[in-house]
């Protein structure tokens, strides 16, 4: 070529525009996990004044027979993560955890009652004051603790599992006799101090005494396989609330150590009520078996598309908690399980009870009232309260729920008692 | 508007190299196309939004160059293709393509220096949302490399991609933000007609 005729190669900067954001999806996430330790879904009661007493502990005198206030109980809770999956009998064992396992939680998050943050600072607890783990176990108990998460990919999960890796409760103490004589704090370590207490991981875990049933551990994870959660198509935000029973569910329990060792005298401690089978407190080789008393529930709802139930009704019932608790219509609901959502009935020893259940997807609801059986009979009563509303009334009413609105419902011919 | 930027970008590029090629005009020039590939790394940049997010992955392009009449200026076009997995549930499939006016460092040397800036737009998808599409990419990358013979060169390769994306309506809540990546790599290229 003697004189070179230069084509410019025309680069076309092509230009498809991406109809939604892509990187940018992947700071922004839609779900909003938020974790609840109440049996409400909102406006959850306050805390019970003391902690309900096992029965067992009857046989004993002094400070060991005495309730302790719930203003001395405090609680550590350390959960490592959340994690969801499809199957409806749990993971394969031939199936490796990463093939089975969303991994949605990149956090650990701790709830402290205290993190002692204005005493010595040998004595801070670290983590609970980094991670404001008094702020967290506050919202846990009230309106829900808003859990950290990355989207998951749209499917229908049956499986949903919470990793403890902690749970401690305090007071706990050991007395040399029945009748409270020479008490010694009894010490778990959380954040590398010892604080009094006992962590529950090491009991509640287990199966409960009396069922040789089952298989797996009962706490570790906290798991259910039958939620049927399914994730909603779209690009708005939504709500996975996970609600574990644990206020207003708290017992003072006993461990003899009789029998086997003599030396040792009985222990004090705070667990989760002994509602679904008994707590095998005298027997040394049962005594920290009481897996199974807590059960959780979950569902999900998108907040833009929710409406809510208003309820009234005249029954007077003692001064315990009751409930209001709706479930999908033509479910069934024992009271074995946690309701789909509940709520606190205000001015619930009066003729004039009320409460309002929010955040329901529209459809059809079944409303129930719940109580504690044991307040509801004078044998019931002398067994003492255990906090768990297993005592169900005959389905009160359905309503319909659209969004956006209130509906409002007397249901005062529901009795519960 | 958004297109109007691009066309802005393009005629300077053109105003830019044209008188060039006339000084050139006289001379016997020659075309010298290099093909060649690359392999390496690609990590967001350490402190931008996404870099807590996506890890480092492998992956790899192509590339091919034009010299121009010029001693110092030649064209260069690629594409790449790279999947960065998180440790959660994100993910991000890209393959940024570009055109960037390269600049050779004009020394004397067995290696030869180059500096490349351009833009072009790429195809990006994301999971678990499933998104995909193509976004605006802002490049700009330095090479460096040695004969190896008349036909091959080996060399490595540094480059940046900036997907721009927040040039979208966001919705209310959103934030938006853009993607910066940097490729390390080593390199084969071929020149064509040596």
């Amino acid at each position: 070529m003697k004189k070179a005729i230069f084509i410019l190669p025309l680069f076309l900067i092509f230009f498809t525009c991406a109809k939604f954001p892509i990187l940018s999806d992947l700071v922004n996430n839609r779900i909003h996990v938020i974790l609840k330790g109440t049996y409400e879904s909102n406006t959850p009661y306050g805390w019970e004044p003391n902690v309900f007493m096992d029965d067992t502990l009857a046989a004993y005198t002094g400070a060991i027979n005495t309730a302790d206030a719930q203003s001395s109980v405090s609680m550590y809770i350390d959960i490592s993560e959340i994690r969801l999956g499809t199957g409806k009998t749990g993971k394969p064992d031939n199936v490796t955890p990463d093939k089975y396992w969303i991994y949605f939680t990149p956090n650990r998050e701790v709830f402290c009652s205290d993190n002692y943050a204005n005493g010595n600072l040998n004595y801070k607890l670290l983590s609970c004051y980094n991670d404001h783990g008094d702020k967290n176990y506050a919202e846990l108990f009230s309106s829900g603790f808003t859990y950290p998460a990355f989207d998951v990919p749209e499917n229908t999960y049956n499986h949903l599992a919470i990793f403890f890796r902690k749970f401690i409760v305090g007071p706990s103490i050991s007395y040399s006799d029945t009748a409270s004589n020479t008490p010694v704090n009894q010490t778990a370590t959380f954040d590398n101090r010892f604080i009094n207490g006992i962590n529950l991981m090491d009991s509640i875990i287990q199966y409960a005494a009396s069922d040789t049933s089952k298989l797996k551990p009962l706490m570790f994870p906290l798991e259910r396989t039958d939620l049927s959660l399914k994730i909603p198509s779209g690009r708005d935000p939504y709500v996975l609330e996970v609600r574990i029973f644990l206020k207003n569910l708290l017992m003072k329990h006993v461990i003899a150590h009789l029998g086997g060792n003599s030396t040792a005298g009985p222990t004090t401690f705070i667990g989760p009520s002994d509602w679904s089978v008994n707590h095998n407190s005298a027997d040394l080789n049962l005594a920290y078996q009481m897996g199974g008393n807590v059960i959780f529930t979950a569902r999900i709802y998108d907040p833009a598309n929710v409406g809510s139930i208003a309820i009234t009704d005249t029954e007077a019932l003692p001064a315990c908690k009751s409930y209001y608790a709706v479930v999908p219509s033509g479910s069934t609901f024992t009271g074995a399980d946690l309701p789909y959502a509940a709520t606190s009935r205000s001015g619930l020893t009066t003729l004039n009870a009320a409460g309002t259940i929010s955040n329901l997807p529209p459809g059809n609801y079944d409303i129930y009232k719940t109580a504690d059986r044991n307040l509801l009979t004078a044998a019931g009563l002398a067994l003492g309260k255990d906090g768990y509303p297993e005592k169900v009334s005959n389905k009160c009413t359905t309503v319909t729920v659209t969004a956006g609105a209130s509906i409002s419902t007397d249901i005062s011919g529901c009795i519960t008692l | 508007m958004l297109m109007k930027k691009f066309s802005l970008i393009s005629v300077l590029v053109l105003s830019f190299i044209s008188p060039l090629w006339a000084q050139y005009e006289e001379k016997d020039y020659q075309l010298h196309p290099i093909i060649g590939a690359w392999f390496g790394v690609i990590a967001p940049f350490p402190g931008t939004e996404l870099a807590p997010i996506l890890n480092t992955a492998l992956g790899g392009g192509a590339f091919f160059r034009l010299n121009v009449p010029s001693d110092s200026f030649l064209v260069e076009t690629g594409a790449s293709y790279y999947n960065l997995q998180s440790n959660f549930t994100g993910q991000l499939t890209m393959v940024p393509g570009y055109v960037a006016l390269v600049y050779k460092l004009p020394v004397d040397f067995a290696l030869s220096f180059y500096f490349k800036g351009g833009a072009g737009s790429g195809y990006f998808a994301n999971k678990p949302e499933g998104n995909g599409g193509f976004l605006p990419v802002f490049y700009g990358g330095f090479e460096t490399a040695f004969p190896a013979g008349k036909v091959v060169n080996i060399g490595a390769r540094f480059d940046y991609y900036m997907i721009y994306e927040t040039w979208m309506k966001p919705q209310a809540g959103y934030k938006m933000i853009n993607g910066h990546f940097f490729n390390i790599a080593i390199m084969v290229n071929f020149n064509t007609n040596p």
